[in-house]
């Protein structure tokens, strides 16, 4: 008994017929030895942050008689600081409420000179790990008391967003000249955060 | 002939059923898609105000002798 090139193929065919069509069935029927059931679930980014503390309000005061200038600062009481402001002022607290790392900007609505006025003033800005949140600002890039300016300027690379490492405060430091402007002055404070 | 063309039928059919078989494997795999999209996002505004007065003017005059002129 001899095969023909033709009847070897036929058989392979007809094989390959009856393996598939097991397959197939077994896939419709579900007459499976084992199965897997998959729960699937699609988690997304989501980056987020928030000022939870989103005022400085040094209040009012003037410059010493005979003094330069007068410097506030949040957390250090300025009547130490050759003016009359009084109290102590907390610093802004930017928080991670996201579920992503993010690269943190910090920008403002005015420089110092259009903000503040005179001779010389400044507007300045440092970043500090949250009491409870060290290691939250990644790369500080304002770890010393920086000046602020109306372009974005990287703060935090990254923000992290852990919940034990997501928040930090950003401290506040105002030199006022003795010729500075007068009357009521605010400025507003932008951050961002960018995921990569 | 006729054997051939019945060879190629077949063959075709049994090609057609394992491409199916393949197909409904492999979609019934257990994949986990994922996705990473860039994200921007802003926190609202901080404040930071103060309130200036203007200081007081100091009295020169108050020290120097009465009638002197300078």
């Amino acid at each position: 008994m001899s095969f023909t090139k033709e009847d070897i193929i036929s058989y392979i065919a007809i094989l390959v017929i009856i393996v598939s069509m097991a397959s197939i069935g077994m896939q419709f029927t579900g007459n499976v030895v084992t199965d897997e059931a998959v729960v699937n679930v699609t988690v997304s980014e989501s980056a987020a942050i928030n000022f939870t503390v989103a005022l400085v309000d040094f209040s009012s005061g003037s410059v010493n008689n005979g003094s330069a200038g007068a410097t506030l600062e949040t957390g250090v009481d300025s009547a130490t600081a050759e003016g009359t402001w009084t109290g102590t002022q907390s610093a802004l607290t930017l928080q991670n409420i996201g579920n992503v790392n993010v690269t943190l900007g910090l920008m403002a609505n005015k420089i110092a000179a259009d903000y503040l006025g005179g001779t010389s003033p400044t507007f300045k800005y440092k970043v500090t790990d949250g009491a409870s949140d060290s290691g939250a600002c990644v790369s500080n890039g304002a770890s010393t008391y920086t000046e602020f300016t109306t372009n974005n300027a990287v703060a935090c690379s990254p923000l992290q967003f852990q919940d034990s490492a997501d928040e930090i405060d950003l401290d506040i430091q105002l030199y006022i000249p003795s010729d500075s402007n007068t009357g009521t002055q605010t400025a507003t404070i932008t951050a961002t955060g960018t995921t990569s | 002939m006729e054997t051939k063309k019945s060879v190629i039928i077949i063959v075709i059919i049994a090609i057609a059923l394992l491409i199916t078989a393949v197909s409904l494997r492999v979609l019934d795999s257990n994949e986990v898609p994922t996705s990473i999209d860039e994200d921007q996002a802003d926190a609202g505004a901080g404040k930071v105000g103060v309130t200036i007065i203007q200081s007081g003017v100091e009295d020169k005059l108050a020290n120097n002798p009465e009638g002197v002129q300078s």
